[in-house]
């Protein structure tokens, strides 16, 4: 519009909308962070096992919250049903890159909700798209903290054993791939890569409270019993 | 509707002008309808609350063996059960028009078309909620940050039959960009389970959305599925997973008659302000959703 109207018709000042995302971004609505026993991922960069945060959106309707955005009766469910609800300001400033709180509001043109974590920033985009730009290591860090700092429980071994049967079973469907597939293909190459994945998924046991680390359990029985994964030429 | 294009020298420009302005090309939007998936529980109309709690009960416990002596009395044994609530809260929309709309829009473009229009705003919002619990699932597949692949969708389907769901006869609700995804992982697979894309009956029963079927399970394309900006949260749904609750929304009228309209939760009125000539109107929706039984669906990572 300023192009076809010419430039002295433009308002000099800044507008107060500036600054904030456009009115048609999609709201995020606050959330607070929960873990559950059960999730836990091995992560490749960090070496090790790290609890799985998920976002409990605080969305009237949704999952026990009430119209006026209540989020109590939903951290009682999600309490009973196993889940570790972390406070927004479990930790302190410095595991939360110097924020009081983990959940960000980012002003909304609209003047709706746009809560993220703190290792996410909005950026808008020419054109006025709005990527949100992840600081995986910021992450990374929160969930290494929350347990280090005794906020959520760490893993606890049997889990990690069901957790080893499922990456068990990928492992052997990628030895299966592999074994249809002609030498130095990519299927080889992907099996190499997983079988190191795998044998650093045993030997760690993820973060513990206090941040020690803690040795790798001995072999089980159960574990034993599986039947081995056959070796493949590579 | 074909005659209508025929715009040639003889018709002349006033008969161009009056056929374009009947024209409204409709852009595309959302119009999957995925929240009935979800098993309706309660409808909380004249109960005084905004919330329900429902009982569940676990069936299918087997009988054991006497005891081997004769005598000694048999234990009782508690029924398993349990409980779980759904919060009902308004959604709400509204559109306001000038009394220029009906000069300056378009044919077509008036209150019984912004009417339609709420009530599509109001299945939506359904989704969102419908959407937003598979985030409460206590199983979850798929890695956080990587593509959609076939393996975790057969992760997927075996923790389902592990936890005993049936496995034929499931959902899988997917971001569209999963779908993508999940459509490029299986171009690399062979053999004989393979995806059936949708087709016109298929299309017309289920409406916009459903991608065809793979493995026993609906395919859905849902925009509405929700991200934490890293991972969607897609999710294999089964029949009774989740519940909603529903409640009619009445009115005082001003002579004091309370207003309640016909078993609807969606409300949908008009309203006219003549100083500032606005002609308003106005949807509002009661309900809520919430996870029924935790075994029954499993949440599916894949990456923004």
């Amino acid at each position: 519009m300023a192009a076809i109207v010419g430039k002295a018709r433009r308002n000099p000042t800044r507008r107060t909308d500036d600054g904030k995302l456009p009115a048609n971004t999609r709201p995020r609505p606050p959330f607070f962070l929960m873990t559950h026993p059960r999730q836990w991922a091995y992560d490749d960069v960090e070496g090790d096992w790290l609890p799985m945060v998920t976002q409990h959106r605080i969305d009237p309707g949704a999952l026990s919250i009430t119209e006026r955005m209540d989020p109590t009766l939903a951290v009682a469910e999600r309490t009973r049903n196993g889940w570790a609800c972390i406070d927004p300001e479990a930790l302190a400033p410095e595991h939360m890159d110097g924020n009081a709180s983990y959940v960000l509001d980012i002003p909304h043109a609209g003047g709706a909700f746009y809560a993220v974590p703190f290792w996410v920033s909005p950026e808008v985009k020419p054109g006025g798209r709005v990527i949100d730009r992840v600081d995986h290591d910021k992450r990374r860090a929160f969930r290494r903290a929350v347990v280090t700092e005794g906020v959520v429980p760490p893993l606890d071994d049997d889990y990690k054993d069901l957790l080893l049967e499922e990456a068990r079973s990928t492992l052997n469907r990628k030895v299966q791939r592999a074994s249809m597939a002609p030498p130095g293909s990519p299927a080889h190459e992907d099996l190499a890569v997983y079988r190191a994945r795998f044998a650093a998924m045993e030997s760690k046991s993820g973060p513990q409270p206090g941040g020690a680390s803690k040795p790798a359990p001995k072999r089980r029985r159960r574990k034993a019993a599986l039947p081995p994964v056959p070796e493949v030429a590579e | 509707m074909a005659n209508e294009f025929t715009w040639t020298a003889k018709k002349g420009d006033v008969g161009v002008a009056e056929i374009i302005s009947r024209e409204i090309h409709e852009n595309l939007y959302d119009g999957t309808y995925v929240w009935s998936l979800a098993t309706m529980r309660a409808d909380l109309s004249g109960t005084g609350a905004q919330q329900v709690q429902l009982a569940k009960l676990t069936r299918g416990q087997a009988m054991a063996a006497a005891n081997t002596n004769e005598t000694t009395a048999i234990a009782n044994t508690a029924v398993t059960s349990g409980n779980y609530t759904i919060a009902i809260a308004v959604q709400e929309l509204a559109y306001a028009m000038t009394d220029l709309a009906r000069v300056l829009q378009p044919g077509g473009w008036d209150v019984p078309l912004l009417v339609g229009m709420l009530l599509e705003a109001a299945q939506l919002r359904r989704n969102t909620l419908f959407c937003t619990l598979a985030d409460s699932a206590s199983t979850v597949k798929g890695t956080t940050g990587t593509v959609l692949d076939v393996d975790a969708v057969y992760e997927a389907q075996y923790a389902a039959t592990i936890a005993n769901v049936p496995a034929a006869g499931g959902d899988l609700i997917l971001k569209p960009k999963a779908l993508t995804q999940f459509q490029e992982s299986l171009r690399a697979e062979g053999g004989a389970i393979q995806y059936t894309p949708q087709m016109g009956a298929l299309l017309a029963t289920k409406g916009q959305g459903i991608a065809g079927t793979w493995n026993g399970m609906q395919v859905w394309s849902v925009p509405s599925v929700i991200d934490d900006s890293t991972d969607f949260s897609n999710m294999l749904h089964f029949a009774g997973a989740t519940a909603y609750a529903e409640g009619d929304l009445s009115s005082l009228n001003g002579d004091g008659a309370v207003d309640v309209p016909a078993g609807s939760s969606v409300r949908v009125e008009l309203d006219r302000t003549a100083t500032t000539a606005i002609s308003a109107v106005i949807g509002r929706d009661l309900c809520g959703f919430s996870e029924q039984e935790d075994a029954r669906y499993v949440k599916i990572l894949s990456a923004v």
